[in-house]
């Protein structure tokens, strides 16, 4: 498994855990208001869910770079193979 | 009209929505003819990213979006939406992030419809297939029987009282299995897609009209619930109703076993690109809050508007009865049609992938030289005979299957150890692993579930418990039986294929 999703996968676990905080610690008391909600309604229904979206974003943007750079590389491969098989028929 | 306003006008949005239904799959199968297996189980295996994602979100979101999670909001508070959210973008999200892309590889490389088709290549026997794709399948069969229940409560208050039970389940079942036998997966992705705006747009536009309705918007129902019962809004909830290692023990199994049930898998096989499918936990992230939010909105309006109920149906269908009661009946069928579309579009994806598996993993082994033209057929005939028995079920045996309902996803989620085996390649698991695995994990649930008070032990859900079973019978056997280790090539061309 690649290091890259092992990374964005141990983030994602991390902040799934935050979801579950027990009784009374940080985020899961009423106060302050943000955006007229209580403070734990905003957080975890906005506020964390924007954050593993982020996380699974980046992971998106990193896969896709990756899968170019293997399309890019394999074109290459594919060019130089043809460029010798045309070589060995002018050859022949 | 008066008539318009009524249950007439309801009822005419219904059919409606139900003709829109029918003409879009039929639709698929006019224009897009399924002439071989991968076109009528996988749609060629050629979706764009918009029809992906809406037919992922609407096979998702069920029944559950619209009468049962509403309601354990309702009874439990902001517990109720953090269990939902650790399960949906806690960790079947997590699931796709690490295995939904390898499963579109492999299902590429290896040529791979099915789940079973997956176990059975890489651990090198056809029994193993044969069993754990039995054992998915019987696990959609509460499922489905809670959909339909979900259906046919929403069509007789939609339409009031004027269609029985009997009369809506079967009208509404038996339009699914004409256009899933008809056009296959492309029917059933193109309503699905219709069926996911419709849901998204029904249950955000519900949620937020009963809120200012009945209580002036949703920053005045979260000062009442504030100033009445401030418990609702933190964690443990109401009773201590979530406490922190019973809400982990439950998020687990029951997260993990939505990405293991068959339409879910084999939906991990349609998309065009890889990087549509890598997209997917990113849109159920983001749809997560917007669909779920409102679910939470319609509890606490519920709990403002009607404190005090108990009972389980009542506190399940609070959103449709707070709409009726508030808004003119045609309002009631808009959002039952939103809500119809939520249960048919997972039911009609679970008939597809029900009958895809049957002709895939049991009729297939068993007519091997077909053409590929006979194995459609066999398909559509698996189709109609799994939605009929389906239906049969729905209709004669409703109480013992609702009693098996409370299992389905855990239950799904003893495949999970013999999946990720698979699916990471793992050269010491083995098909005896695999199976004592399933086998041992299933008894376990069972037994904690009939036999212990809330389908819990020592304060953990029953599922956690059978997937920790699951788990070290799966690795001890797989340990104790080294002769039946995947053969090294296949182990290879498992690494090769990426992630």
């Amino acid at each position: 498994m690649p290091r890259r999703l092992i990374r964005h996968a141990l983030i994602h676990v991390f902040l799934t855990l935050c979801f579950f905080l027990p009784g009374g610690l940080l985020w899961n008391r009423v106060d302050p208001h943000l955006m007229g909600l209580p403070f734990s309604v905003f957080v975890e229904t906005f506020l964390l869910p924007f954050f593993i979206a982020l996380n699974l974003l980046g992971l998106l943007w990193a896969c896709w770079q990756d899968d170019q750079s293997h399309m890019q590389q394999d074109r290459q491969n594919f060019k130089i193979t043809s460029d010798s098989e045309t070589e060995n028929i002018g050859n022949t | 009209m008066d008539w318009l306003l009524g249950y007439g006008g309801s009822m005419m949005v219904l059919v409606l929505y139900c003709a829109a239904t029918m003409f879009i799959g039929l639709v698929a199968w006019r224009y897009f003819p399924q002439s071989d297996p991968e076109g009528y189980i996988l749609g060629g295996r050629g979706m764009g990213w918009f029809v992906a994602a809406f037919t992922l979100m609407a096979t998702q979101y069920s029944a559950l979006t619209f009468l049962g999670f509403p309601g354990t909001m309702y009874r439990t508070g902001l517990g109720g939406y953090v269990a939902v959210a650790g399960m949906y973008i806690g960790v079947s999200a997590l699931y796709w992030m690490l295995f939904a892309a390898r499963t579109w590889k492999v299902g590429r490389a290896f040529g791979h419809m099915t789940p079973a088709e997956t176990f059975t290549h890489f651990y090198g026997k056809k029994w193993v297939g044969f069993v754990l794709a039995a054992m998915l399948i019987a696990t959609l069969i509460p499922y489905i029987q809670a959909q339909i229940m979900g259906i046919s409560y929403l069509l007789k208050v939609a339409t009031g009282d004027l269609v029985s039970f009997q009369l809506g389940t079967t009208v509404v079942y038996s339009l699914m299995i004409f256009y899933v036998f008809m056009g296959g997966l492309r029917a059933v992705a193109w309503t699905d897609t219709m069926q996911g705006l419709l849901l998204l747009g029904g249950v955000v536009v519900g949620a937020i009209l009963v809120s200012y309705a009945a209580a002036g918007g949703p920053v005045a129902v979260f000062s009442k619930i504030l100033e009445s019962q401030p418990e609702l809004l933190t964690l443990p909830g109401p009773d201590n109703a979530w406490p922190w290692a019973y809400l982990l023990s439950w998020v687990i199994p029951v997260g993990l076993g939505w990405p293991m049930q068959p339409q879910m898998w084999l939906k991990m096989h349609i998309p065009r690109s890889v990087t549509y499918i890598r997209l997917w936990p990113v849109w159920v992230t983001l749809s997560f809050p917007l669909v779920m939010g409102a679910a939470f909105l319609t509890g606490m309006t519920g709990q403002v508007v009607t404190p005090g109920l108990v009972e389980r149906e009542a506190t399940d269908t609070v959103m449709i009865n707070m709409l009726l009661d508030y808004f003119p009946p045609i309002v009631g069928g808009l959002v039952a049609a939103a809500g119809l579309a939520a249960m048919m579009s997972t039911v009609s994806s679970q008939i597809h992938s029900v009958g895809a598996s049957f002709a895939r993993d049991f009729l297939s082994p068993w007519f091997p030289d077909q053409e590929p033209g006979t194995q459609v057929w066999l398909a559509r005939m698996a189709v109609i005979v799994v939605g009929f028995v389906g239906l049969y079920l729905s209709l004669t045996q409703p109480a013992l299957l609702t009693t098996l309902g409370v299992f389905s996803a855990a239950w799904a989620a003893q495949a999970a150890p013999a999946a990720i085996g698979a699916l990471s390649g793992w050269r010491w698991a083995t098909p005896w692993g695999a199976m004592a695995g399933a086998v041992g994990g299933t008894i376990v649930l069972f037994g904690i579930g009939l036999g212990f008070p809330q389908q819990q032990w020592l304060g953990l859900y029953g599922g956690l418990w059978a997937l920790l079973a699951n788990l070290i019978l799966f690795v001890g056997v797989s340990l104790l039986t080294p002769g039946s280790r995947p053969a090294d090539d296949t182990v290879e061309a498992y690494r090769r294929v990426g992630w």
